[in-house]
């Protein structure tokens, strides 16, 4: 009968792991700026949308919805971090196809926020 | 709920009762269990939900589902790389394409006018329930999957191999229609930059039909894709000021639990039923959408 081969600690793995941990401390965070929010109660303006530097600010002064936009900048960073894990390893064994695909995704991704906060 | 379409110059965001988060995270939740028994992300139904149910505009509707979808597919992908069935060379090429479509479509979002974006919205959902209705169950073990390469044969950069619990047996695949199918993966990122879906239903079937990819190995490398896709629209729509917090966290939270559960419910449910069922509900929400579109409703 055929047997699940084993395998090893690989990429596969590193990045499974990457991608649970920070969605976990993502609904986390959530979890508590929302319950935070049900126990201090809902301050006016608590469903608007907010300008990237009132995000900041939010979080700066750790109120409940700071600690929910917290928990967007994990929840973005998740792929991101996903990416560089992906480059890291690529990067280690020495393989120049996906390394290079790796930092033209992480870039164009960059690029595009910074360009688009600057205009 | 209902309160209507927010005006132009309105924030377009929701004066927030204590009720309204309740029940956002009651429908989220929902939706999430839904979407956990149809394969799909939940974007189709969480938009429509939000801007007919709650009157909260569309881009912020889609910026909080491109938030909710980077949670559940990359909760997903977790699961698919541990289980071996992601194709990463493959997924890390293709999704290079799909970030670019996805900044495209979300910068043009930006300045395209709410009624457009709602009309292409219901076009999708159109799709959608198509694409949802025509699927085979992948759960099921009567799925054979289709071996496109042996372990002898002449192997590209792109060729994947996972075990199939099912049959237990390794699969060995190649891929064909590369090209063809990064331009797949182009418009996928572009629909999800531009009305906040993930794009799976794009990808999936390309990867499958087009590439020769086996359906379970196609799924999985879509989630694996959907993430990094839904991320550069994302940011896109945070640096314009879209995002809302505590709808986005509400939205989350529900979404999260609702696929805990439906994964659960998966083993016991009857899919073809439900899948004409939510095909149907699927294509009600699209006319509503197209009404709304048109300033009927």
């Amino acid at each position: 009968m055929p047997v699940r081969p084993d395998r090893e600690p690989g990429m596969a793995q590193v990045l499974c792991r990457v991608l649970l941990y920070c969605v976990i401390l993502a609904v986390a965070l959530f979890s508590l700026g929302v319950g935070y929010l049900l126990v201090l109660g809902i301050p006016e303006g608590i469903g608007e949308q907010l300008s990237l530097q009132q995000i900041v600010e939010s979080i700066v002064s750790l109120r409940p919805e700071g600690i929910i936009s917290l928990g967007i900048i994990v929840v973005v960073a998740t792929p991101l971090l996903r990416i560089l894990a992906t480059m890291m390893m690529s990067i280690q064994r020495r393989d120049l196809a996906i390394t290079a695909l790796t930092i033209l995704s992480f870039s164009s991704i960059i690029l595009a926020f910074i360009i688009k906060t600057l205009i | 709920m209902g309160r209507g379409r927010k005006s132009g110059d309105d924030n377009g965001g929701l004066p927030l009762l204590l009720i309204d988060i309740l029940l956002l995270v009651l429908v989220s939740t929902l939706i999430g269990i839904i979407a956990a028994l149809l394969g799909i992300g939940g974007g189709v139904f969480l938009i429509p939900i939000l801007t007919l149910g709650f009157g909260i505009d569309i881009k912020i509707a889609a910026a909080t589902s491109l938030v909710t979808i980077i949670v559940t597919s990359s909760t997903s992908a977790s699961r698919y790389l541990e289980g071996g069935l992601v194709n990463v060379n493959l997924g890390v090429f293709l999704e290079l394409f799909a970030v670019l479509g996805g900044i495209i479509g979300a910068v043009v979002a930006f300045y395209l006018p709410e009624y457009i974006i709602e009309a292409l919205f219901a076009i999708v959902l159109i799709y959608t329930a198509l694409y949802i209705w025509k699927t085979k169950d992948v759960t099921a073990c009567a799925i054979k999957p289709e071996r496109t390469a042996g372990p002898e044969g002449r192997r590209s950069r792109f060729h994947g191999a996972f075990f199939d619990d099912c049959q237990g047996e390794m699969i060995e695949y190649d891929v064909k229609n590369v090209g063809p199918g990064a331009a797949a993966s182009f418009v996928a990122g572009n629909l999800s930059g531009l009305i906040g879906v993930g794009g799976g239903i794009v990808n999936v079937p390309a990867m499958n039909l087009m590439m020769g990819i086996p359906i379970k190995a196609a799924i999985s490398t879509s989630n694996f894709i959907i993430g990094v896709t839904t991320v550069a629209s994302a940011l896109v729509y945070l640096s314009n000021g879209l995002m809302a917090p505590a709808i986005t966290a509400a939205a989350s939270i529900g979404i999260f639990l609702g696929a805990i559960i439906g994964t659960r419910l998966l083993v016991r449910t009857k899919s073809d039923t439900l899948r004409l069922v939510f095909a149907a509900t699927i294509v009600v929400i699209s006319l509503l959408m197209f009404s709304r579109a048109g300033g009927w409703l």
